[in-house]
Order: structure tokens, then sequence, then C-alpha cells
């Protein structure tokens, strides 16, 4: 079952960031925003397509179809960490209330870098989770992107999270969400 | 097309009414003037948790463990036991549970949860706190104000509680409400939290699976003495970080 959904052209758009590593942004530290990138927290919609499958595990269909309500993807502010000193983290997340036999998240954390007006986002760090299909479980996974800080210059951070639910019918749901920009003591 | 932007979910505790969203945070300056500043090595207790109460205790959150009929509730002491492991203070649950770093899930089942405590030790805990206050019907709670679920529009404008390494919003409410705060269907419980009379006060970092609690050495013991809670005494000075476990490798 594929559905038309908005994120097909974000999602190219996105992933393309996630390849590359950096973007080209031509203004001041806290002007435009690139593709995948928001000055203020997103929350996706789910979307379908099977262009999007991973391989996931086969098991028995449940009465578990249809738009995931109960899931919620988000991407979390990045902050100092308090479990490695002189580290900034960033998570994403999908809940699910239900568990799905696969969740998956990737979250990368961009650092905004200027020289004068030019300014370029980064990826310095990322982080990826699978839930196994179990028998039972939080729901919950967490992606943890992970950046050591080098000095403590003042800089803009944003977390990027791509976000996949398989349903026991096979239809696979895909999200994408941003967090807020931040300005972290974090070179 | 695209469709409308779907809305990030209402705070079903603003709307019931239980707690009041406040733009005064005046009430929670002593917590920001008594928090330590991270290090960039060592994390300290004082950087969780304000100092200046008579004594500490450090509530593990509980892994889960997958069993054949669903999952059950693990504490650390027996994680530790299964790995030859010594139950400490500073005890950090990779080392315990023999995992690599943070990224890493354990082979038997699921971490435990980092950020929140889980529902029902939320309860068991205010439920503990309730008769070292003279104030249950006034506290304050503090939400982290970088949770994706918030929604930045909503709370635009509002004053946050300005600690070294977090901003929070500010609720006051009875104690009866601090298990309390769902926006949509997502629970979170608050990441600092007193009464007005200051008799103690909880904080569960966002980045932590444990939660810090301060308070007169009564207080502390019914929290050490809850056998439904897994906890144990701490000190201001000990560390959090995941290099704070120097016992075992």
């Amino acid at each position: 079952m594929v559905h038309a959904r908005a994120f097909r052209v974000f999602r190219s758009s996105a992933m393309a960031i996630l390849i590359a590593g950096s973007v080209f942004v031509l203004g001041p530290a806290s002007g435009a925003m690139a593709a995948g990138q928001g000055s203020s927290a997103t929350q996706a919609h789910w979307s379908t397509g099977s262009n999007n499958q991973r391989s996931g595990p086969a098991l028995p269909a449940i009465s578990l179809s249809g738009y995931p309500y109960d899931c919620t993807p988000r991407s979390d502010n990045p902050h100092d960490s308090s479990t490695y000193g002189g580290v900034v983290d960033g998570k994403g997340w999908v809940i699910c209330r239900n568990q799905r036999p696969y969740e998956h998240v990737d979250s990368v954390l961009y650092r905004q870098d200027c020289w004068w007006i030019f300014c370029v986002w980064n990826a310095v760090g990322s982080g990826s989770m699978t839930w196994p299909p179990t028998l039972f479980t939080y729901g919950t996974v967490r992606a943890l992107a992970i950046h050591n800080c080098n000095g403590s210059s003042s800089h803009s951070y944003y977390l990027s999270s791509y976000h996949e639910i398989h349903d026991y019918d096979g239809t696979v749901w895909y999200s994408y969400t941003s967090s807020n920009v931040v300005s972290l003591n974090c070179g | 097309m695209r469709p409308p932007p779907e809305p990030l979910p209402d705070p079903r505790h603003e709307a019931a009414g239980r707690v009041q969203l406040m733009r005064d945070t005046s009430a929670a300056r002593w917590v920001e003037e008594r928090l330590w500043p991270f290090g960039t090595g060592e994390i300290k207790v004082g950087s969780i948790i304000p100092e200046g109460f008579a004594a500490y205790v450090r509530i593990l959150h509980p892994a889960q463990r997958r069993v054949e009929d669903g999952g059950e509730r693990v504490r650390w002491s027996t994680i530790a036991a299964w790995n030859g492991q010594t139950v400490h203070p500073e005890m950090q649950f990779d080392r315990i549970a023999q995992l690599p770093d943070l990224r890493a899930t354990p082979a038997w089942g699921y971490r435990p949860p980092e950020g929140s405590l889980p529902e029902d030790y939320c309860k068991r805990l205010g439920g503990e706190l309730r008769a070292f206050t003279a104030t249950p019907d006034e506290c304050w709670f503090c939400i982290w104000d970088g949770f994706g679920f918030l929604d930045p529009n909503r709370y635009k404008g509002v004053p946050r509680v300005r600690t070294a390494a977090r901003q929070y919003l500010l609720y006051r409410g009875p104690l009866d409400a601090v298990c309390s705060f769902y926006w949509g269907d997502t629970w979170q419980s608050p990441n600092l939290w007193w009464p007005a009379d200051r008799g103690w006060c909880v904080a569960t970092d966002i980045d932590l699976p444990e939660t810090y609690a301060g308070g007169g050495s009564d207080a502390i013991d019914a929290i050490l003495n809850d056998d439904q809670l897994e906890a144990l005494t701490t000190t201001i000075n000990a560390r959090v970080d995941s290099e704070a476990d120097t016992i075992n490798r």
C-alpha cells in the first residue's frame, strides 16, 4: 500500500543532508534554514511508501494497521550532557503505546559554523537505534547523537531525526522531525 | 499537496486546571542559585539537585527484562549480581550491565528510562514525601523546555527557570498533581519538584536513568526504606557522569 504524502520531497532533501553532512546557508547565524532544519521544533506526519522498506521481521498480522496515532516521533533539543562532561548530545525518539515489529530512529546533530556572512551546518554527531521484535517493551526507541566539545565558543545546534515503524500488515510508516535551534557554548 | 501541519499535543494537565503555568519564576530562584554548574569532566550530584539539604538519595530507575509471557522489571542490584559487579552509590548502568556505551541495549532486555521517573515510581515517591512537608497543597514543578513534544509557539515568551545547563517551564500545583503532566499521550515526570516550604526537592535530569532527592534525614530514610523503590544513599559531591564508576570495569 502506497500513500501519496507530503514528506516525499522533504524526505529526499533530508536524506541528502544526512548523507552530505553539511549544508551551506548564506546569511547570519540565526538566519535562513535549509531543508530539514527549523528554527522551532516540528512534529511530522507519518507517511508511508513501499520504497522505504527495510528488511523487517515476518510476524503474524494483528489489527494494528492504519495511521499510527499511537506512535509519537520527536527530536529533543541538543543540550549539555550530564553523562559525559564537555559533550553536547541530542536525542531522537519514537514512542509507541502499542509495540510494532520494527521501530527505528536515525538522528543527526548539526552545528552551525560561520565565517563573516557565510554559515555552514555541519553534522557533528549521529546515532541510530532499532528495536528488535520482542514480546514486550516500553515501545520506546531512542537514538543518541553525541559531539565532544572542542573549546567553549558559542554555536547554534539542532537535531534532525528520521523515524520509521513497520506495522504488522507490512505497512511502513516514516516521519521526520527536527528540534529547535539552540545556542550552546561548545565548539 | 502537503497536508496542514499536525499540531503538537496539548498539555492536558494545564487544561485540567490542577497545575498552573507560571510567568513569575521567582519561586525557583533558590534552585537557580544552589545548583552547581556542569563540569567539563566530572559532573556532580550538586549540578543535578540543589545543595543545602541534610541528606540525599539516588533512586535507580528499573531496567526491563524480556521474559516469555511479557516483561518484568529488574533492579540494578540484580543486574550487578548477574555480572559479578559491585553495588555502590556511584555505580553506572553501563558498567554493571557490561555494556560498551550509552547507545547499547542489553541482550536480555531494555535500558532503564532516562529523563523521567516511571509513572508508578513517581506516585510512590510523591506518597512517601507527602509526610515531610507542611505545604502539600503548594508545590512547584519544573519541566525541561527542550522536549520535542512541547509546542514552542505555546510557550513563546513564557519566562524560564534558568540553571547553568538547563531551562525549565515552571508550574505550581498540589503535590497530588506531580504525576499528572501529559502532552497528548506523552507522559513526563517533572525534572525538578519541591514543596513551597522546601522540605525536600526531587530532580530527574534529562540524561540520567536515575532520580535524586534531597531533604531531611527522615524523608530520605523513608525513601530508602520503601521496598518498592531501589535507592541508595548519596552525597552532594558524588559523581553522576558515565566515568563515575571507578569500582566496576
